[in-house]
């Protein structure tokens, strides 16, 4: 089964405007797939259809074998709470919440997701894991760019998603730190078997990926 | 949708973590919900205490002239009246045997607190009972009210001199010196802040009934076989002792005494209609029943607080606004944070929730600080303006 299966998708903001056309595109389950193209091509609002914020006008957009094109948006949000992971391009996080509680944060957004002890243990090994172990009581005030990066990293994982979709993290960054997010993110995918879908610019990222779905400009 | 403990727990960690901020909303929407609260509460409780104690005295007797005055004076011994009335109307009145007759003379001031010249029937009309001693027995003795027996640490057995009135009239009536005889139990009324004496013990503060050192003809300035007038420099006793008080004595007679006012408490309707039909024909004195009249006066007060009331509303609606100013740059102020929220799934709900919560704190908060500090503000007041 694939993990990201589109079919016949097509999404237009608008009568005229800006469309996305994709035939069939499918992501195989635990692979690492990056969306590249210039400005304006759709990166963005292919990861929309695949987490269910967008809806395609036209085509079936299935994600982990959940339907999302036949789903209502409240069950769209539910199921992206417990399935999908994110990872956003200026690493955003709720600045009057501790660490921890960043990384806690999606269980605290749906009664389906259960802020249990076994939730708080998988937060922590997740810190530790990223050497942030010792931070979690403190203040994103207080961390570094590449330290909030990590926070939000752990945020994207704590659901144990079945995708991540990560939406150009490395944009902004120097080669190095843009290096080090992508290692990072490529183990821990790998080590949980986790599907990855990312849309960059940048090209140095893609010999990192198992497939790369290159997206162009309408005429 | 996001579980209310969740909202809650996100709701404290941001007011928490703006303390500045949460602290301004809070004080300044509890100072808009105290204000008119605070007054409305405050007028209540006057109405109350002002209504329950007219209702406790049925009859009230004066000179003829302002009503207001007479029931200010005899009720809750504040300000005064012009003209008084004999005795001796207060002696046809019990004479008539309407039911209790009770004198009133209020005039002068002990460490502040209104001297109530009364006889001992008040105590009874009034249901007054004693924390501690006995009541006045003899010319000088007082009874003090717990409030003013609080605040200048009064018992039985201490005394407390009536305030000067006429500090650069040497001819005039001196101070004198009270015996507590007695500490009342508090009633929550004016009798609280009030000093209870004999009636004639406030006669001898008036100067009528006096007591002084023998007079001799060297002290008096006419002087005839059967009569002396004693000139100023004869020694007036400011103090009833047993070895004074054989001397003091009155000039005149006792049915010429001035009284402020007469309480009448009477035995039943028909007295009570009797009593009032005949003051009604009385050209010289009046009759009225107190609550009527204190019900005139609450006309007033409610109209008053009617516009207090349109004033605290337009604290209200003003404060609201700036509460609404804030709370939407607030909003703004956090767009990257909603905007993550909903990226990550949160629905438009949640996202109220989760704001609505904070909004339920800061309210309840405020609702909280601004009723419970009208309470006690309304205790202490209450106590405070004594009526």
């Amino acid at each position: 089964m694939s993990a990201v299966a589109l079919r016949g998708v097509r999404f237009a903001y608008g009568e005229g405007a800006f469309a996305l056309d994709l035939p069939e595109w499918t992501v195989a389950v635990g692979s690492r797939v990056g969306v590249v193209g210039p400005s304006g091509c759709g990166k963005s609002t292919l990861l929309g259809l695949i987490s269910g914020t967008l809806t395609p006008d036209a085509g079936t957009v299935q994600v982990g074998g959940a339907a999302l094109h036949d789903m209502s948006e409240r069950a769209r949000r539910a199921w992206r709470l417990r399935h999908v992971g994110f990872v956003f391009q200026d690493f955003p996080l709720v600045d009057y919440l501790d660490v921890l509680d960043n990384v806690l944060l999606p269980f605290r957004l749906d009664a389906t997701l259960a802020l249990d002890d076994a939730a708080r243990a998988r937060g922590v090994a997740l810190l530790d894991e990223l050497g942030l172990g010792a931070y979690r009581s403190r203040s994103p005030f207080h961390l570094s760019q590449g330290e909030r990066q990590r926070v939000a990293i752990a945020r994207a994982l704590v659901t144990q998603p079945s995708i991540v979709l990560a939406d150009e993290p490395t944009t902004g960054l120097d080669a190095a730190r843009a290096d080090d997010v992508m290692a990072l993110l490529d183990a821990l995918v790998r080590d949980r078997g986790t599907t990855l879908v990312m849309v960059t610019h940048d090209l140095r990222m893609q010999d990192r990926f198992d497939a790369v779905l290159t997206l162009g400009v309408r005429p | 949708m996001i579980p209310l403990r969740h909202a809650l727990y996100l709701a404290r960690r941001s007011l928490s973590a703006n303390a500045g901020r949460t602290i301004v909303l809070v004080i300044g929407l509890a100072v808009a919900l105290f204000l008119p609260a605070f007054t409305a509460t405050l007028g209540q409780l006057a109405q109350g205490r002002l209504l329950s104690r007219a209702e406790a005295t049925p009859i009230l007797v004066g000179h003829a002239g302002n009503e207001f005055d007479l029931v200010m004076s005899s009720l809750f011994f504040r300000g005064g009246v012009r003209d008084t009335v004999p005795f001796a109307e207060a002696e046809t009145l019990q004479a008539k045997r309407y039911g209790v007759v009770v004198p009133l003379f209020v005039r002068y001031t002990a460490g502040g607190a209104p001297v109530v010249g009364t006889s001992v029937e008040y105590f009874d009309a009034r249901h007054l009972t004693l924390a501690k001693g006995r009541r006045f027995a003899t010319l000088g003795e007082a009874v003090v009210g717990a409030s003013v027996a609080r605040a200048a640490n009064l018992g039985p057995g201490d005394a407390i001199r009536t305030d000067a009135t006429n500090l650069y009239d040497l001819s005039g009536a001196y101070p004198l010196l009270l015996r507590v005889a007695g500490v009342l139990a508090p009633t929550g009324g004016p009798d609280d802040d009030a000093i209870l004496v004999d009636v004639k013990t406030t006669w001898a503060v008036e100067g009528l009934l006096h007591g002084h050192a023998p007079v001799t003809k060297k002290d008096s300035v006419v002087a005839t076989d059967e009569n002396m007038e004693a000139s100023l420099s004869i020694f007036m006793f400011t103090e009833i002792t047993p070895e004074s008080l054989p001397t003091f004595h009155l000039h005149g007679t006792s049915a010429d005494w001035p009284l402020t006012g007469v309480l009448i408490f009477p035995k039943d309707d028909r007295a009570r209609d009797q009593a009032l039909g005949d003051l009604a024909v009385d050209t010289v004195n009046q009759g009225v029943r107190p609550v009527a009249v204190v019900r005139a006066i609450l006309d007033v007060v409610l109209r008053v607080q009617e516009l207090l009331a349109v004033g605290g509303v337009l604290v209200v609606v003003s404060t609201l606004a700036f509460v609404g100013l804030v709370l939407s740059l607030s909003v703004r102020l956090r767009r990257d944070e909603i905007t993550l929220l909903r990226r990550m799934g949160a629905g438009r709900g949640t996202i109220a929730v989760i704001l609505g919560t904070e909004l339920g704190v800061i309210a309840l908060a405020s609702a909280l600080l601004a009723f419970g500090g009208n309470g006690a503000a309304a205790r202490a007041l209450g106590w405070w303006i004594g009526i």
